[in-house]
């Protein structure tokens, strides 16, 4: 390459152009975040609390399902500080109390109880209890994520008492975690629920099984030193969520369980039971009950000490709830007020204010676009206030749960609100202050999507999209008409125009015209540079489309969470073109009406997110579709229907069966054409011990039926631990190396290549094996075995052009640590000789050469990503998501196996050849994402820009992370500190020196020739 | 009234018409002034229709076409002359593609296809329609020397990688190949 004439004329080009412009090499302070963007965000919240302590005013405490623990700031949304957790360690109980807060969280067999300080996030101890009885099987009532675990404090004694696996209660010193005692069940038939503690006892509330129903058992510690006592209730529970267990700490705990047609409350300590009919209930006292049609429900309002709860009864027009009391004097049920409202879908929530009085939300979304917040003092009876809040349905979903907190007045309220969609919305009064878009932290798969070009003057458009055959038929002096008609129409925005490019020369920057203050200004379309892109994120129910410039702004968002139970892929079946929108296609599954599995599709513009229905094919051309299939591979097909240009998509079911979608004749045609030249692959996913070839059988009847072609297996223990594949959208500039000699090494460049990583862990430590597999033919190109790998550490491959890279820890006595190993593929060891053919077939019989090297890697890793480019000019970087929540780039340079172990010769260095270093350096300047904490990459995504230079980078996982990278540094554009007023300046000056000087210089001239 | 430092034009004597030059005894009208050696020989001396004189007249004519084909030839050999100068110039250089090197090199291509469009100009006072022929082989001569100075220059981008005579030179027209099978 580098001998090329060209790329020399080009060089010299560069050369001359580096005399004036300075080269970055890495990134200063102030442009951290000018052209990168990072979102964090924490997941679907499990628990989550206001927290108040002392005069560090408010803070929100979440606890969340992708494992993290977070404090955010109520005023800005922010987090204030973030632990995440391990993906493997689940987070089952969270609880603040004054300046702590404590979490549990369970990692194989073991709990882990952590305390917090809650303002800072710095852990203050730590204890790992061990052998606790686990015993999943016998855990049938039980339905929330968090089986028989509870916190609580007993405050009097400076203890923690914490319930495990509804077995075990532990007491642990709140100061140091120091463990005071702990009492483990034997009994395996009761599982323990909640803790209760009051009066120096702490009281386990369990259920034990019996025939056909539970029975309620309560176990009693003494607090001090955990001499337990066990007693039985005579009670008969169906289901756990007739149970909840209230009060405690400052009065007297009860039971209050829903049982035959009675209310039942048992004040802990004793086996006094009063009951209140449900009858006398549902006639009587609560009015807005009378019309109850099915069981109800009682709701645990989660006020610590505090004895109220609501009763949740459905009737014809939707539910009803009113608010129930235990009298903590007498232990009898007194109701306090009927919520009368009757809907479907509201959610509770409720606090208490200063004057330790009840406030009770109820929350619903009452029409498309708005919410409604009531609250109220059921003490009283009042209404405090009715406020509407805009909401988005189509975006966000129902509202799945609401946490309350109120001002010391209680004249105002702020709520936390999770959505069905798993986002995170914050209420005041009569506004959305902030909403977090949680969803993301759940991506299943994110794609970049090019922006169409700003749309040209429609009638330039219908010139544009005219058939040359149209064009023939109209006169050429009315064609040229039309054509100055047209520029004369485009001439009005001149002026604009002009204005822009003055103010974007004086700014020097090219994304202010993208920069968009005013919303009726904005339009989708590309930039100079192709730097804008939309990123389409599908996550489990959700579709959400982000501006990859203006930090990430999301464009659109649609919820389907009542369509679809869970996205698997998402794909771009046609690219933006002048005339049509581009369209992807999501496909999840869903159960239908019967409880089977359907595989459900759904086609978007995806510019609005909105249903693609096209003007004349919608008949055979379906935007949403149900198929009664269960997937095992989906599949975008290399080729395209005739009649909307877009993608065909391939479904392979259970049963081997071979759809395809859209399934229009003219897609069939088209498809068939196709089909007898195309290979795929089945079980080819993570933990898989063989490996499958298929081709479509011709037998042109839709389902199309498969056939194996070959089967690879792998050797007794082995299983996929990776796959490395080519990425689609990948560039090659040039078909072989340049050696030093200029001669030519010829790429190995096998589309059908699939680079398999397999671990075999029957032995420890580990053999890894790489396969590189030809699966159209199901041939391994090339083996290579690792001994002694440490099966713990993921094992990451990825594959661009003709290299491979792996990474993996190798257990080696003499070099313990992450290994990186790069292949690269050539058709020939020999120079300049290569496999002579203008067609490359599966079948040729062709091995690759394989010359390889490996390194010391200095972190652990959890994705690989490849910059692409527009042509694959740039040497390519290799990003590797660390351990340590960075983004690592790597030269190509310095994967490159050609790397010489010797003093480098005259051509090695014609070849730009680095020596041989064991180790990959650990260069911080290498650290794409200097010092943002990105958490919880899973993958690392690519997509060029038209800048040849240039590529976008998207890392994400837990949270997003985007960079423009340049792996050559920007060679095709002029630096930000360029002095373009020095130079404006310069060429006046000269203009004004000429015009000054010149009649000087020709009044001498005269006057010479005079004398 | 004879003087010394006076010649009477009107009645020269023989032997003061007299005129000797290489080696040649001529008779002229008048005799040049002292010092004088003429080249050309005085046409009054022809104009007699002395056949002895007619004789001496033609080697003094071939005398001036040896004279114009040895200046044409050296004429021709002159670039020669500055290929030492040139090469030592490109040792000079080095081989790296900058902006010297190219500059020196671009001179040692357009400076001869200039030479050779004025080739004409070059030989043009050493023509005359007799040594037409003969000037052929300076020419030639001129030419290949001036092919020379560029052969340096070609060998010098030869030797800084700016000809693509290597197969990695032609890599980048390599179409790639067709792929007959299509995987996913």
């Amino acid at each position: 390459m580098r001998r090329l004439l060209a790329p020399r004329i080009f060089a010299f080009v560069i050369l001359t152009l580096t005399l004036f412009v300075e080269l970055v090499s890495s990134l200063y302070a102030n442009q951290a975040g000018v052209i990168d963007w990072h979102h964090q965000y924490i997941g679907t919240p499990k628990v989550s609390f206001f927290h108040k302590f002392v005069s560090r005013g408010a803070y929100v405490l979440i606890a969340s399902d992708r494992n993290v623990l977070a404090s955010i700031n109520v005023r800005s949304g922010n987090i204030d500080w973030r632990q995440v957790f391990d993906e493997n360690e689940n987070i089952l109980a969270f609880k603040g109390y004054e300046n702590t807060a404590i979490s549990v969280s369970q990692r194989d067999n073991d709990y882990i109880v952590r305390s917090w300080e809650s303002h800072s996030g710095f852990m203050l101890w730590e204890n790992r209890i061990k052998n606790v009885r686990i015993d999943k099987n016998s855990n049938p009532i039980i339905e929330n994520d968090a089986p028989g675990v509870d916190v609580i404090f007993a405050a009097n004694n400076l203890g923690i008492l914490i319930l495990l696996e509804g077995s075990t209660v532990i007491n642990l010193n709140v100061t140091d975690g120091s463990q005071m005692w702990r009492s483990d069940l034997t009994d395996s038939s009761t599982i323990f629920y909640k803790l209760v503690e009051f009066k120096e006892k702490a009281y386990g509330v369990g259920l034990k099984k019996s025939f056909s129903s539970y029975t309620i058992e309560v176990i009693t510690y003494d607090i001090t030193n955990g001499i337990s006592k066990l007693q039985s209730l005579n009670s008969k529970v169906g289901n756990i969520k007739d149970m909840i267990v209230l009060g405690g700490s400052i009065q007297d705990g009860f039971i209050i369980w829903n049982e035959g047609g009675f209310i039942r409350v048992n004040r802990l300590g004793t086996l006094v039971i009063e009951q209140s009919s449900l009858e006398e209930l549902y006639e009587n006292v609560i009015p807005s009950f009378a019309n109850a049609n099915g069981k109800l429900a009682l709701l645990d309002l989660n006020l610590g000490s505090r004895t109220e709860f609501l009763v949740e009864v459905p009737t014809k027009e939707g539910n009803t709830a009113a608010v129930f009391k235990v009298d903590s004097e007498s232990g009898r049920l007194v109701a306090l007020y009927d919520l009368e409202e009757k809907s479907e879908n509201s959610l509770y929530s409720a606090t208490f204010d200063k004057n330790s009085r009840l406030i009770i939300s109820r929350s619903r979304v009452v029409a498309e676009d708005v919410a409604k917040v009531d609250i109220i003092a059921p003490g009283t009876g009042l209404v405090l206030g009715n406020y509407e809040i805009p909401y988005s349905l189509n975006s966000y979903g129902d509202l799945k749960k609401t946490v309350l907190d109120v001002d010391s007045k209680a004249t105002g309220y702020r709520m936390l609100v999770t959505s069905a969609d798993g986002s995170i919305h914050f209420w005041k009064d009569h506004d959305m202050v902030w909403k977090s878009e949680e969803s993301l932290a759940h991506t299943i798969e994110a794609e970049f999507l090019d922006l169409p070009e700003r749309k040209l003057w429609t009638q330039e458009v219908d010139e544009l999209a005219e058939q040359p055959e149209e064009s023939e038929t109209i006169s050429p002096l009315a064609r040229y008409i039309r054509r100055v008609k047209t520029h004369i129409e485009q001439l009005k925005d001149f002026p604009a125009y002009l204005t822009a490019y003055v103010q974007r020369f004086i700014i020097g920057d090219h994304e202010a015209e993208l920069r968009f203050t005013d919303k009726s200004k904005f339009s989708l379309h590309r930039d100079t540079f192709g730097f804008r892109k939309l990123l389409i994120f599908v996550t489990r129910t959700k579709l959400v489309a982000l501006d990859t410039i203006n930090k990430g702004q999301i464009i659109w968002s649609r919820y389907f969470g009542n369509d679809v139970f869970e996205f698997n892929k998402i794909f771009i079946v046609r690219s933006s073109t002048v005339k049509y929108p581009p369209l992807v296609v999501a496909i999840g599954i869903q159960r239908d009406s019967k409880g089977k599995i359907v595989t459900r599709l759904f086609r978007l513009n995806a510019l609005t997110g909105e249903n693609f229905i096209p003007t004349e094919n919608e008949k055979y051309f379906p935007s949403e579709l149900s198929l009664p299939i269960i997937t095992k591979r989906i599949l975008k097909l290399p080729v395209e229907e005739p009649d909307e240009r877009t993608h065909i998509i391939a479904l392979i079911d259970e049963e081997l069966k071979f759809h395809i979608y859209p399934n229009h004749e003219n897609a069939v045609k088209a498809f068939i054409q196709f089909a007898p030249s195309f290979y795929f692959t089945l079980s080819d996913d993570i933990g898989e011990k063989s490996l499958k070839g298929y081709k479509v059988v011709k037998n042109n009847v839709q389902p199309f039926d498969i056939t194996e072609v070959w089967i690879l297996n792998f050797p007794e223990g082995e299983s996929i631990a990776a796959i490395g594949r080519r990425p689609q959208n990948e560039k090659i500039a040039s078909l072989g190396r340049v050696l030093g000699d200029r001669s030519v090494l010829y790429k190995y460049l096998n589309p059908h290549l699939v680079a398999i990583a397999t671990l075999s862990t029957s032995k420890t430590p580990a053999t890894l094996n790489i396969y590189l597999i030809d699966i159209v033919k199901g041939s391994i190109l090339h083996h290579a075995t690792h001994e002694n790998v440490g099966y713990l550490h993921p094992i990451r491959i990825a594959q661009i052009e003709n290299s491979i890279v792996y990474h993996f820890w190798s257990e080696n006595y003499n070099e313990k640590g992450y290994v990186a190993v790069v292949y690269e593929l050539y058709e020939s060891e020999i120079k300049d000789q290569r496999f002579e053919s203008p067609v490359f077939s599966s079948f040729a019989h062709e091995r690759p050469y394989v010359s390889a090297q490996a390194y010391m890697f200095p972190y652990g890793i959890n994705a690989i990503g490849v910059t692409i480019t527009k042509h694959g000019i740039a040497t390519r970087e290799f990003l590797f998501a660390l351990d340590t929540d960075q983004v690592f780039g790597v030269s190509k340079r310095f994967l490159d196996p050609r790397r010489p172990q010797r003093v480098l010769t005259n051509e090695d260095k014609e070849e730009m050849l680095i020596p041989y270093d064991p180790a990959i350096p650990d260069n911080k300047k290498w650290v794409l994402s200097y010092h943002l904490p990105v958490a919880g990459i899973r993958q690392i995504i690519t997509s060029p820009a038209l800048l040849e230079s240039t590529t976008l980078v998207l890392a994400y996982g837990l949270d997003l992370w985007f960079t423009r990278e340049a792996p050559s540094k920007t060679f095709d554009v002029l630096s930000e500190d360029f002095s373009k007023g020095t130079l404006l300046a310069t060429i006046f000056g000269l203009i004004l020196g000429i015009l000054i000087t010149k009649p000087m210089v020709r009044r001498k001239k005269v006057n010479a020739r005079w004398y | 009234m004879s003087n010394k430092w006076r010649i009477d034009f009107t009645n020269l004597s023989d032997q003061a018409r007299r005129y000797e030059s290489r080696g040649q005894i001529y008779i002229v009208d008048a005799p040049p002034p002292p010092g004088y050696a003429a080249s050309v020989p005085a046409i009054t001396s022809s104009s007699k229709g002395n056949l002895k004189n007619k004789k001496d007249v033609q080697p003094i004519e071939k005398d001036q076409e040896t004279l114009k084909i040895k200046k044409a030839w050296d004429a021709a050999l002159s670039p020669g002359k500055n290929i030492p100068m040139n090469a030592f110039m490109l040792w000079m250089s080095g081989n790296g593609v900058q902006i010297f090197s190219v500059m020196i090199t671009g001179m040692l291509f357009f400076q001869p296809i200039k030479a050779l469009m004025g080739i004409d100009s070059v030989f043009e006072r050493y023509e005359s329609p007799k040594t037409r022929q003969l000037l052929i082989w300076p020419k030639l001569v001129y030419v290949a020397l001036q092919l020379l100075t560029m052969a340096l220059g070609l060998y010098k981008c030869s030797s800084m990688g700016l000809l693509p005579t290597a197969t990695s030179d032609w890599l980048a027209f390599m179409e790639p190949k067709q792929v007959i099978e299509y995987s996913i």
